[in-house]
């Protein structure tokens, strides 16, 4: 076990060290503090065992390019269209490392932004939202992305999906989405 | 020896008695480590961060046997400047580390020793504890995380696209890390 640092680096420095937030005289003395600091060494990686694992997981929505560059990876993947008005029923299983759900029917040729909410059904709890988010805009469509480790999150959710267009309008259409794990 | 100060390993290694091999290899798990996290910062990918570390712990090992550290109490600065160099090199070719005249390191310590000195830090995060946590965030601590760590945006372009300071920003997104790490923790403990 490392000896306790003296001048340990503050939690808050080792997060924008991980997010590139800092002056890169003080990221130069953060990296010198850590080459010769094991404790605060330990404390970076704990840090980064969060911020690296985030960073590298599929996000929730996908732009069509990030979508491209996951297959050319390699990663197996199957798409379903969900659509407005009834019950989607999403099933994800080993037969891919994720599905991508394809919100469609949208009208996204002159959106100037998408937004979008995720809740659970029955208690409206929101899940997520996203103030800008990729969209497929030639396809009319917004792309999420499930996967099997999403089984620790509600299983039926509802998905508000919000145009904002140039001229200032915005059009909400919603999905409904049960998705069955296994 | 792996309670050892650097300087006194180093001259282990420079004297080529018998502690000479125990000295490298407690050098190499001392800052394997700390090689690793440097690529993980600047290659932002976990293989090409253990190439860097391969790279870097060779390149030590025969700068020490040929007597080439200058000054052997401040040796975390040249492997320090050894990483920044090599890291470098590595980005702008964007190819893995050019290979050493002779593979010191593989002299010292197999695979899984290396692996083993890699991992000291804990297993690799469940992803679905890391979803679970995420999930218990709240709805603006999620965004603040999603544009820092997925989108890459800065502090101060999520301020914008928030209506907040970068202040709050680096407020919230430190918070939100501290509660995943916490979350993260009781799950293992909890051994889910």
């Amino acid at each position: 076990m490392s000896s306790p640092c003296s001048t340990p680096i503050a939690w808050e420095t080792l997060v924008a060290y991980w997010a590139a937030d800092l002056a890169e005289d003080e990221q130069d003395a953060v990296e010198a503090h850590l080459f010769a600091c094991e404790s605060c060494s330990a404390e970076a990686a704990r840090v980064a065992a969060v911020t690296e694992s985030i960073r590298h997981a599929i996000p929730p929505v996908l732009s069509l390019e990030l979508l491209a560059r996951l297959r050319a990876r390699g990663l197996r993947t199957r798409e379903q269209p969900i659509v407005q008005g009834q019950v989607n029923v999403a099933r994800v299983g080993g037969d891919v490392d994720f599905v991508v759900l394809r919100l469609g029917g949208l009208s996204l040729r002159d959106a100037q932004r998408v937004s979008f909410e995720m809740r659970e059904e029955g208690t409206g709890r929101v899940m997520m939202t996203i103030d800008d988010s990729p969209f497929d805009r030639a396809g009319d469509a917004l792309l999420l992305a499930c996967q099997a480790h999403n089984a620790a999150l509600a299983a039926n959710v509802i998905v508000d999906v919000r145009t904002h267009r140039d001229s200032g309008d915005e059009a909400i259409a919603s999905f409904t989405v049960h998705h069955i794990y296994g | 020896m792996d309670a050892e100060p650097d300087a006194q390993l180093v001259r282990e290694i420079a004297g080529n008695g018998a502690q000479r091999t125990a000295a490298e290899a407690a050098l190499c798990r001392r800052f394997a480590p700390r090689i690793r996290l440097y690529g993980l910062r600047h290659l932002r990918d976990e293989e090409r961060a253990r190439d860097l570390v391969q790279h870097v712990l060779c390149a030590l090992l025969l700068a020490l046997r040929a007597g080439k550290v200058a000054e052997p109490d401040k040796l975390e600065r040249y492997v320090l400047g050894t990483c920044r160099n090599s890291a470098q090199r590595m980005r702008a070719q964007d190819a893995r580390a050019e290979p050493l005249p002779h593979d010191a390191l593989a002299e010292i310590m197999n695979d899984a020793e290396l692996a083993a000195a890699l991992d000291e830090r804990g297993p690799a995060l469940a992803p679905a504890a890391l979803v679970r946590c995420y999930g218990a965030l709240d709805a603006r601590a999620k965004q603040v995380v999603h544009l820092s760590f997925q989108r890459e945006l800065s502090a101060e372009a999520i301020a914008t696209s928030l209506a907040l300071s970068p202040g709050n920003v680096r407020v919230l997104r430190h918070r939100a890390i501290a509660a995943l790490r916490r979350c993260l923790d009781q799950n293992a403990e909890g051994g889910s």
